[in-house]
């Protein structure tokens, strides 16, 4: 599961109003409805001019994660995401990751 | 909220509506107005100029492939690969027709000397600007002859959108340009609703049928404005059900609309008690602002 | 005598909705029947209409095509190559399973098609519009359309101009319509043309919009004759355009705002149809304008 965010305070961390250009991204692993690893990482393609949702839908696609969270995707990453069969949660910005998956039921 | 205004055909009255609109929602939550019409920009005039700028940045839109013909030998293979025709033979080495070029690199992707070179170019400048009459205007001013205005429009968005955050205003305002091409495509994409500008004329109804077209492509909700309705009273009642869209309200033809132009001053401004302000109240009470 | 090209007249204007199209088809249509071979090229790619106001019916005669790459996923090894060739990240891999190709954000330019180092990747088309021709008034029509949903106008336009150019030189005129702006196509027309018809409308966004036309026709070279459309629009102005007219030293015609050739419009029809009205009156002074200005002996004697 990722979640664009705008500090890398892990669970604690604030979902970004934006995605592809949000500060941090924060990826955690879940088994049977608990974090398992909890990773911030800086969102190096935040800068970038063009494409940057279809860099940072490979990015995600590279990773490996089946569930992203955000407030809105840009069109580009959303077609990107889809045909990659990713499953897109909308989560409101400003709550942290952790409560939004625990409203998700993703988390206990 | 992004509203995007937007018609198909030129001169049917975009700018009048989204000018009116941005200060309507000026008092109703707050506003940011982007002129996404980048080959003509009249948003800002059309609220009064700009009483000052806020910020301006230049615009790197395109990159130009530059020859180093020292290296060329002359293999053609930048011409044959080029999809656009861009690329011409001569004695000296190819030679660059800037008006066909993209700007993709694909030349100087299979140059086998790495004789070609890509260069960023200046294509325009977006800036920010308090108008005259108080809404914050986003506007991009495309270098004359240039292209990628999709691009550019794209951009403006996005700082429209941070912007917008930044000051809490609840609204976009987006005033497209004509037609139905990359600008326009990047203007409705991702909006939440588009309203369509139609006159009671065959070309205006025809322009606006391949808008909805593109919208329901870009699955953007679509309502429709028929200006100047009373021109062709009969025609316009039939529009909602050519365009197979839901009416939002009409505009009659009135001379105050031009007068106001002629001033810089929006018509809800100079003359809200006009009958052509009266509609554009009733349409902005009716979608709910 | 033998000629490479016909003259050729541009009508443009920078605003949407001034009348350009209003002006170019009644312009051919008057120098049609001055006996002059006539073609109108409509440029208008977005919302081509001149054939209508002119009464024809048009008919596909080309395709405009650009690349999309076809990817055989049998002999694709998910290198990777494609995906970071790719200038506009139209292509994206799913790892260990596929290469997408997200067709939206092609611009066609095939860098994939050269980086395969295994041939998995060959050439498809995407239709992107047509070039439509049609005849109505002895005035022969070339249109360009843009498949709605595409991005590539300039594209089209630009076929379109190619298309044209291989059969103008049967004509003594072509007539093009442009789309509103000062982009890159219409800078591409306005270089191939003799004569540039700037329509404008009596108000202040008029006259933004034709500096900047103008500002762009300067770099052309192209003649330049500014057509005040409407001219008389209640509540209008066309004293700031009548003085930047004269401090730029260009020549104008007016022409003048007539509830008669608006409902023509309305119509689908032409103006000059009846010559009594004051904007078709209007319309036959331009061609005379525009007859002295590219020296057309013929048109003098009507």
């Amino acid at each position: 599961m990722v979640a664009a965010t705008d500090t890398g305070d892990g669970l604690n961390a604030p979902i970004s109003y934006r995605f592809s250009r949000a500060p941090y991204f924060t990826i955690v692993d879940i088994r049977d409805r608990s974090p398992i690893k909890v990773e911030s990482v800086p969102n190096a393609m935040a800068g970038g001019a063009r494409g940057v949702g279809v860099a940072v839908g490979q990015w995600l696609l590279n990773s490996g994660v089946s569930v992203v969270i955000a407030p809105r995707l840009g069109p580009n990453i959303s077609m990107l995401l889809s045909q990659a069969g990713i499953r897109v949660e909308v989560a409101p910005p400003g709550v942290t990751v952790g409560e939004a998956l625990r409203r998700m039921g993703l988390l206990r | 909220m992004e509203i995007v205004v937007a018609s198909g055909k030129g001169g049917t009255g975009k700018t009048f509506l989204s000018s009116n609109m941005a200060i309507y929602l000026r008092d109703k939550g707050g506003v940011v107005a982007v002129d996404a019409d980048v080959e003509a920009p009249d948003l800002l005039l059309a609220l009064g100029g700009a009483r000052r700028v806020l910020w301006r940045e230049e615009y790197y839109g395109a990159k130009q492939p530059t020859i180093d013909y020292a290296k060329c030998i002359r293999c053609w293979m930048c011409v044959k690969a080029c999809e656009f025709g861009a690329l011409a033979a001569s004695p000296k080495g190819p030679v660059v027709d800037y008006d066909r070029c993209e700007g993709l690199g694909t030349c100087s992707l299979v140059c086998p000397v790495n004789a070609i070179q890509l260069v960023e170019a200046h294509t325009g400048a977006m800036y920010a600007a308090e108008s005259e009459a108080g809404i914050t205007v986003i506007t991009g001013d495309l270098d004359l002859g240039q292209g990628a205005s999709g691009r550019l429009v794209y951009e403006l968005k996005e700082r429209a959108y941070e912007l917008s955050r930044e000051r809490n205003a609840r609204y976009r305002v987006v005033d497209a340009a004509p037609g139905i091409g990359c600008p326009v495509i990047s203007s409705i994409a991702g909006a939440d609703v588009l309203i369509v500008v139609v006159e009671p004329t065959p070309q205006s109804v025809k322009g606006a049928k391949r808008l909805v077209e593109v919208a329901d492509m870009l699955r953007v909700k679509t309502l429709a404005v028929v200006n100047k309705y009373d021109l062709n009273p009969d025609y316009a009642r039939s529009i909602p059900e050519m365009l197979e869209v839901e009416l939002v309200g009409r505009v009659p033809y009135d001379e105050a609309v031009v007068r106001s132009y002629t001033l810089m001053k929006p018509l809800l401004t100079y003359s809200p008690r006009s009958k052509a302000a009266q509609s554009l109240l009733e349409i902005f009470s009716t979608l709910g602002f | 005598m033998a000629r490479e090209r016909p003259k050729v007249i541009t009508v443009t204007g920078g605003k949407g909705g001034t009348g350009k199209t209003v002006i170019a088809s009644n312009l051919a249509a008057l120098l049609s029947s001055a006996g002059l071979r006539i073609l109108l090229i409509d440029l208008d790619v977005e919302n081509p209409c001149a054939h209508t106001l002119l009464g024809a019916s048009l008919k596909v005669v080309e395709k405009v095509a650009i690349f999309k790459p076809l990817i055989d996923e049998k002999a694709c090894t998910l290198c990777g190559e494609c995906v970071s060739a790719c200038p506009v990240h139209a292509l994206a891999i799913v790892p260990s399973r596929k290469v997408l190709f997200l067709e939206a954000l092609c611009e066609s330019c095939a860098a994939c098609l050269y980086v395969c180092p295994v041939g998995a990747i060959s050439r498809g088309e995407r239709i992107i519009g047509w070039i439509k021709e049609g005849r109505a008034r002895s005035v022969d029509i070339v249109t360009g359309e843009l498949k709605p949903g595409s991005r590539q106008y300039h594209e089209v336009m630009e076929r379109t101009m190619d298309h044209a150019r291989r059969v103008w030189r049967r004509y003594d005129i072509a007539v093009m319509d442009l789309p509103p702006g000062a982009g890159r196509g219409v800078y591409a027309a306005l270089k191939l043309s003799d004569l540039a018809l700037m329509v404008t409308e009596p108000t202040r966004l008029g006259l933004a919009d034709l500096e900047r036309l103008h500002n762009l026709a300067g770099k052309t070279g192209v003649k330049e004759l500014v057509v005040l459309n409407k001219y008389g629009l209640p509540g209008g102005t066309a004293v700031s355009i009548e003085e930047f007219v004269s401090r730029e030293r260009l020549k104008l015609v007016r022409v003048r705002y007539d509830p008669e050739l608006a409902r023509a419009y309305a119509r689908g029809k032409l103006v000059v149809e009846s010559p009594q009205s004051p904007s078709a009156q209007d319309i036959v002074k331009l061609m005379n304008v525009v007859a002295d200005v590219l020296g057309l002996d013929a048109v003098k004697y009507m």
